[in-house]
């Protein structure tokens, strides 16, 4: 390296200017509007609302900034805007629609009124407004990973500069190897994308490796359902990941890498592709690196969507041009893997954690967490959530804490049954277990896994069997169909849980299915095939009595098994005359006895629910019952044609 | 080069060095199940699970394929732990096999014949749920057919087709519909001659021989 104060030089003109903009930015007489268009956002109508702002703005003549933003977590509360009027503090809006969007412009911007009636805190300290970080949600959460999502433009180099961004590579670029990697093993950072392995170690490997010049890769190849947190950060702040990578790349001896993308994140891909423009044309990377003399050179690759993919050797050799298959390990790609070459391959969150460490401000991360499982995760919570949405823990936060304190609780007035953790390789840890803490080791002792981080809620409504089998159904499909015991052991599994949730399974299928379970785990070629029983192995650990349930009495105790319930008009409860349920049938089945009140032919019915819905809530009489044989005979034969 | 000293069931056996467990004890005699292993091949495939071993100091069973031999290395080939994914294994592979012996390319000399006979699993499955195809002949190449329903995906087409520099089988499919794509074939045709001499179940064979597979099949002893 030729001249390092000539490279700190560089650097420090690119801050300032970043700086400059930055506060250009906040400083600006006119309004600042932005809104979270993350695709969490979007699905939500972040563009409608987008588009409203920009129509009625000119409309109105009225002077304002307005620009996009990535996902700040809170997916419930999406579409989410924020304003910041000149002089003062920036206030946050949720579900914001283009109507919405319009009183902000006329009440805020035009005549200055903050609008509190759906504001949802300020992002500064104000007088007027109690600032979101007094939310329980805010308060509980540790932003690492997610610092800047959601509150800088992921399509600007400047903003994540002017925020501390490339502060840790710019440091790195003066530390030997051994000194980045030393820090990050003091540090205790271990892989955020499934198994916790320690992440020092797997550089450390990789740099020492005889097989040739290392080669880096970024997996961002998420494919769990309900999971997205790695989406909402490349989408929201795609440079620290690059410049986690960057780090990565200086520390094991690489100049180049790929970032890999599943095709089906459009919009990650685009600001991937933005930020490694930007940070090639500031001169970050590319030849020579601000003079460095150091060059890393990092393209962007599509993955084409098989969730196999995400699997390190599979991911390589789609890169290679082969088809996505995994390989046996050793030797691990670390030491050997793509193009016959030492390859580092590390999740996406995992290399947003290296900056942080990196940035001379180690404290940050292993001030939080657990001792084993130090720093914070990002977790994606859906299902039965009243606060669906990105949220950012330490490590070593109860479960519990996580579904009520943070995420609001369960939706509706049901019950928490359970959470799937760490998706289809993950497994059900049970509500009676909600004190379990979130680390690796924990978590692995109940049977689940932190996976990538994936959690769905589960309420009383949930049927065990099923959940277990919609997992199934899910990895047996995503099998690359290499290995005896993935391509149709899985699949042997799936016949026998579809006959349990049928009502056709017996204990001999429940027997087998556990040693098919066993097996598969034991004998599979890579992790998707071994980890895809946990969900089965879980359920059967802490909610036997649901399969014997189904096995024996043909009961399904949540009632969602189509097979095994029955609908069910409880006639002291429906009201006389009432006929809200009688149109939205689709089939006929139901009926007006001589009562003048409501029933199901079950002879008609195919279960759609329908009913239920439109049964008004004062008098809910129409119900689920399991078994089927719950259902009493018709009490009255149906009225005469002529009572009409 | 030094030989590597190694025991496989109480037998002190000398290996070449790079050779896998598997190797070393095929070439001592000592069998152990296998389908999708192919001889000399520096990278193992690893597909087919059956090669199970216990290898002293690790936790649970490793395919022997995949194992390069260690000095002082005690392996065992015949514990119940390894019987059991074998018989698992090969039961999943048949649960998904068209099981037609006497009318088949491959009757007598079929891998799967001699791994059941070996292992003591009956050929046709009981208990697990029957994933077998209708037949479903691809002959699309003309001069080779490939049987669908007859393949257990042991990729040694796959291979055999990469060491001849053509693309003409390919893995194609996900889950239980992963299935071997032909390609067409621009080459010299003799070559595909060689093709159905290294699949060992007979889903691959000659465009003659398939008069002789639709010779009823009434003596088969397999079938119900």
């Amino acid at each position: 390296m030729g001249h390092p104060n000539d490279l700190q030089a560089r650097f420090a003109q690119i801050q300032e200017e970043a700086s400059r903009r930055w506060e250009a930015l906040w400083h600006d007489p006119r309004p600042l509007i932005t809104v979270g268009t993350a695709t969490c956002g979007l699905a939500q109508g972040a563009a409608e609302v987008l588009g409203a702002l920009r129509e009625s703005s000119a409309r109105m003549g009225l002077e304002v900034q307005i620009r996009e933003v990535g996902c700040i977590g809170h997916c419930y509360a999406e579409p989410l805007v924020t304003v910041k009027m000149p002089g003062m503090s920036p206030y946050l809006y949720a579900r914001v629609n283009p109507t919405k969007a319009e009183l902000l412009l006329r009440y805020l911007v035009r005549d200055g009124d903050p609008f509190l009636d759906f504001v949802m805190g300020a992002l500064q300290q104000d007088e007027l407004m109690p600032p979101v970080w007094d939310l329980p949600r805010f308060h509980y959460e540790k932003r690492l990973i997610l610092e800047h999502c959601g509150i800088i433009d992921p399509e600007e180099i400047h903003q994540y500069v002017a925020n501390g961004g490339y502060k840790a590579f710019i440091r790195s670029l003066f530390l030997k190897p051994e000194q980045i990697i030393g820090e990050l093993a003091a540090a205790g950072l271990r892989g955020r994308g499934g198994a916790g392995f320690p992440t020092a170690r797997k550089w450390e490997i990789c740099r020492k490796s005889s097989y040739g010049v290392p080669l880096v890769i970024c997996n961002g190849d998420e494919g769990d359902p309900g999971a997205y947190m790695d989406r909402a950060v490349l989408e929201s702040n795609p440079h620290q990941v690059l410049e986690g990578l960057a780090i990565a790349a200086l520390a094991v001896g690489a100049s180049q890498g790929y970032v890999y993308v599943r095709a089906e994140y459009p919009l990650a891909i685009k600001r991937v592709r933005k930020a490694l423009q930007d940070a090639r044309s500031v001169g970050l990377m590319g030849e020579d690196i601000l003079g460095s003399g150091r060059q890393l050179d990092i393209k962007l690759f599509e993955g084409s969507g098989a969730f196999v993919c995400g699997e390190e050797t599979a991911l390589i050799a789609s890169i290679q041009g082969e088809r996505g298959m995994p390989r046996p390990r050793p030797p691990f790609p670390a030491e050997r893997g793509l193009w016959g070459r030492p390859t580092l391959v590390n999740n996406v969150k995992t290399l947003a954690l290296v900056p942080k460490i990196l940035g001379n401000n180690n404290g940050l991360f292993s001030g939080v967490g657990t001792e084993s499982s130090p720093g914070t995760m990002v977790f994606s919570v859906v299902g039965k959530s009243q606060q669906p949405g990105l949220v950012e823990v330490p490590l070593g936060t109860t479960l519990k804490q996580l579904v009520f304190d943070i995420c609001g609780g369960i939706s509706g007035e049901k019950s928490f049954k359970a959470l799937q953790i760490g998706g289809p390789s993950g497994g059900c840890v049970p509500a009676s277990l909600q004190e379990t803490c979130m680390d690796y080791e924990t978590l692995q002792e109940a049977g689940a896994m932190m996976g990538s981080g994936g959690i769905v809620v589960l309420d009383e409504e949930d049927c065990m069997v099923e959940v277990a089998r919609f997992f199934l159904e899910f990895t047996q499909g995503e099998s690359c169909g290499k290995c005896t015991f993935c391509r149709l052991g899985t699949r042997q599994m799936l016949e026998l849980l579809t006959a349990i949730t049928l009502g056709k399974g017996s204990l001999e299928d429940l027997e087998l299915l556990e040693e098919l379970a066993r097996d598969v785990k034991q004998g599979s070629l890579c992790n998707l095939g071994a980890t895809a029983p946990n969900p089965v192995l879980t359920t059967l650990k802490y909610f036997r009595e649901e399969y014997l349930a189904h096995v024996h009495e043909k009961r399904c105790p949540a009632r969602q098994c189509r097979e095994l319930t029955a609908y069910y008009i409880i006639p002291e409860l429906c009201a006389a005359g009432c006929d809200a349920c009688v149109g939205t049938c689709p089939t006929e089945a139901i009926y007006t006895m001589r009562t003048r009140k409501k029933a199901v032919d079950q002879e008609k019915c195919v279960k759609c629910g329908e009913c239920v819905r439109a049964c008004p809530p004062e008098y809910k009489a129409v119900v689920r019952v399991s078994p089927t044989s719950e259902v009493p005979p018709p009490q009255a034969p149906k009225a005469e044609k002529d009572s009409h | 080069m030094e030989h590597v000293l190694l025991e496989i069931d109480g037998l002190q056996i000398e290996a070449k060095p790079g050779e896998s467990v598997l190797e070393a004890a095929l070439n001592h005699s000592i069998f152990i199940p296998h389908l999708c292993h192919e001889e000399g091949h520096q990278e193992p495939f690893g597909g087919c699970r059956l090669c199970f071993v216990e290898i002293q100091g690790k936790a649970t069973p490793v395919t022997s394929c995949t194992q390069p031999v260690k000095p002082g290395m005690i392996v065992r080939t015949n514990t119940d732990t390894v019987r059991r994914l074998q018989r698992s294994a090969l039961r999943l592979i048949l649960s998904n096999h068209r099981v037609d012996c006497v009318g088949c390319f491959a009757h007598k000399r079929c891998r799967l014949q001699e791994l059941a006979r070996a292992l003591g699993v009956g050929l046709k499955v009981s208990g697990l749920k029957d994933l077998s195809l209708q037949e479903s002949i691809d002959s699309s190449l003309g001069k080779v057919l490939y049987d669908r329903s007859k393949c257990v995906l042991c990729g040694k087409c796959v291979s055999w087709a990469r060491t001849n520099k053509t693309g003409v089988f390919q893995f194609v499919g996900r889950g239980l519909a992963t299935r071997i794509g032909l390609f067409p074939f621009e080459g010299d045709q003799e070559i595909l001659e060689g093709s159905w001499d290294v699949c060992p179940v007979g889903a691959l064979f000659p465009a003659d021989a398939a008069k002789v597979k639709q010779a009823p099949s009434s003596d088969s002893p397999h079938d119900p």
